[in-house]
């Protein structure tokens, strides 16, 4: 051996310390544990269930709380002015030193605000509640005719002149503008009307540029009563009298002309089809753009990273209450199945007695098809509360799956892409409860925390999954331009 | 099953049993440590792949420990334990157990025990051996032949004193 040749030497060698026949001592597992439990101490199995629930745990106080402090916006106005009774009654020696409260716009189905302003009763507010059209009309339009209400009183009209042109009015645009509340003689009117609903919430530059808006209104009708009365010098005699008697009576009960004053002259003029500005409709469709987390799983094991959701979404509003979604939201979901959840692997027999299915992560790509119903509990002009129902069908685009399996009790991996497209039709039950706030006629934000059920399964293993988390959307809902109406 | 291999390896950069298996426990834990830079799916045969890149681990673990030792004090670099006598008649062998080359190799300086195992037994060229113990190349030639010559001295004497019992 002392003159074997190196190179036989070393393949001696190798050959020897190709089978070593060394095993750990006893304790050397117990000691390897130890420095493991040492070096990498083992982490508490963080098993999120409750999170997946979080969702529903933030939006049920959030929807309660709403409800509690706005308990008038999704009711009617009977059962708003039961709310608004008491009010006036605990608050009526208050008002008579500060100023009192007063009804406003109401013609336009919204809640009534209370607003300073002084000598107005609560029977006044019952009336003008009572009298006033349960049928909505455009806000802008409504917002105008608060203002020509506002400019009448801020004038210093007495209430005989207010009421008699207003009688006027409404025998002079019969059949074009909507009666505005009687008031009873003998009881003081409403001062002064508060600003439009649509102006709360609104910044201090905003309100300015509608003062401002306003006044250059005003100046417009001065100067088209001007002109009116230009006009009515050339009149025929008997029209002339019948116009300028009215005009001058309200030239001369007020010191400016004014916006309804230009109003009644249109009258004399001939007609002419006018379009109004655009109207917020409840009725119609509407287009959401949505995105967010999905946290999926099935049997609700743990263990895997969160999806995404983005897409889009077309719905149709039935009413105020009452709308179908459907759309295209594209997915991504991750979800970990445990054990022989998942009953499938390319290659092998799982019911074969020596393959045990260990676990399966999954990366799936997919389309949904949702078709909910919604109804919004909550219906108020800028918060709503909803909740929505209704069948999802999934569109799988790919799936990634990565097995860990035992054969033969060895430990194996296997990762496998099936990139065949598949329709898994109504699959999933949804149902969800959110939160819509509305940025103006056109735009609103919303958060819909959901919860989905599997129906079926889906996936080449044919698996459950649940899934939750929370879509972010931003609805536009396009304005309806007002029907062409004659002036 | 990993472990018996760690020690298989361990063994033969060790100076002892001890040692040995307090660098395959120190392998273990880097073997965990890293684990999610094993790329599974990159590998046919998972289990071969495995055993490959731990084996990776335990020589690199068994190499810092040298250089520790080495760093450590002279105290290591020990005088040959072993005076053995040449003999005259060498009679070549044509096989070589485990526990034999063990019990020699353990009987070589550390210094010349690496390059022996890293040369030998992983097929290391003496460029990556001299990078790896961060010495000159001569020296890990030098130091390889002066191994081969003691280890073919101890085992000579080895299956001398097998062949007398």
């Amino acid at each position: 051996m002392y003159n074997q040749p190196d190179e036989e030497f070393d393949r001696l060698c190798r050959e020897a310390a190709e089978n070593p026949e060394c095993h750990p001592s006893a304790d050397g597992w117990d000691k390897l544990r130890r420095k493991l439990d040492r070096e990498m101490p083992e982490k508490p199995d963080r098993r999120p269930g409750w999170l997946l629930w979080l969702p529903f745990l933030i939006s049920l106080p959030l929807a309660m709380a709403y409800w509690l402090q706005f308990p008038a916006s999704g009711k009617d106005l009977s059962s708003l002015l039961s709310v608004l009774k008491p009010v006036q009654q605990t608050d009526k020696a208050a008002s008579k030193q500060q100023p009192g409260f007063t009804s406003t716009n109401t013609r336009n189905g919204s809640p009534a605000k209370e607003s300073p302003s002084p000598g107005t009763s609560a029977a006044t507010l019952e009336q003008s509640l009572a009298t006033a059209p349960h049928t909505k009309l455009p806000e802008n339009q409504a917002g105008s005719q608060t203002e020509g209400t506002h400019n009448e009183s801020s004038l210093g009209r007495n209430p005989q002149a207010n009421s008699k042109n207003a009688g006027d009015r409404e025998q002079m645009t019969a059949g074009q503008f909507t009666a505005p509340p009687r008031i009873k003689s003998g009881q003081p009117p409403a001062k002064k009307l508060d600003r439009p609903k649509s102006d709360l919430g609104r910044k201090p530059e905003q309100l300015e540029q509608r003062r401002d808006a306003e006044q250059a209104a005003e100046a417009e009708d001065n100067e088209s009563v001007n002109r009116e009365l230009v006009q009515a010098s050339s009149l025929p005699a008997d029209v002339k009298d019948s116009s300028v008697q009215g005009l001058a009576k309200s030239s001369a009960a007020t010191p400016e002309p004014l916006k309804a004053t230009s109003r009644d002259s249109a009258a004399t003029k001939p007609p002419q089809a006018t379009t109004s500005g655009p109207i917020a409709n409840n009725k119609g469709f509407g287009f959401m753009a949505v995105f967010g987390p999905d946290f999926s799983n099935v049997h609700f094991d743990a263990g895997s990273k969160s999806g995404f959701s983005v897409g889009m979404l077309l719905e149709y509003h039935f009413n105020k209450r009452l709308s179908l979604q459907s759309g295209m939201i594209y997915e991504k979901k991750n979800y970990t199945a445990m054990g022989d959840a998942y009953g499938k692997i390319p290659g092998y027999d799982v019911n074969d007695p020596n393959f045990k299915m260990n676990k399966v992560d999954a990366h799936c790509f997919m389309w949904e098809i949702p078709v909910n119903v919604r109804y919004n509990f909550v219906a108020g002009n800028q918060h709503r509360v909803f909740a929505a129902t209704g069948f999802s069908t999934y569109l799988m685009r790919k799936e990634d799956l990565h097995y860990y399996y035992t054969h033969y009790n060895l430990f194996k991996y296997k990762k496998w892409m099936n990139d065949q497209s598949s329709a898994y039709w109504f699959a999933v039950a949804n149902l969800s409860v959110g939160y819509e706030y509305r940025i103006n006629q056109m735009f609103s934000i919303q958060a819909d925390p959901y919860f989905k059920i599997p129906v079926k399964g889906m996936g080449y293993g044919t698996v459950p999954v649940n899934s939750m988390g929370i879509l972010f959307g931003i609805r536009y809902r396009p304005l309806k331009s007002a029907a062409p109406s004659k002036k | 099953m990993l472990a018996g291999y760690a020690m298989g390896v361990c063994e033969q950069y060790a100076e002892s049993t001890e040692e040995a298996e307090e660098m395959a426990q120190e392998g273990f834990v880097k073997l965990f440590k890293n684990m999610h830079r094993f790329e599974t799916d990159r590998h046919e045969d998972l289990l071969s792949s495995l055993k490959g890149w731990f084996k990776r681990i335990l020589i690199n673990t068994c190499i810092d420990q040298y250089r520790k030792n080495k760093r450590n004090a002279l105290s290591h670099l020990k005088p040959e334990a072993l005076e053995i006598q040449e003999y005259s008649e060498a009679t070549p062998i044509d096989r070589l157990s485990y526990k034999e080359l063990l019990q020699a190799v353990r009987l070589l300086s550390p210094g010349y025990r690496q390059v022996f195992n890293l040369f030998v037994l992983e097929g290391m060229s003496h460029e990556e051996i001299s990078r790896q113990l961060g010495i000159s190349v001569g020296t890990s030639k030098s130091n390889l032949a002066k191994a081969r010559e003691k280890m073919k001295k101890i085992l000579t004497h080895l299956t001398r004193i097998k062949t007398y019992v």
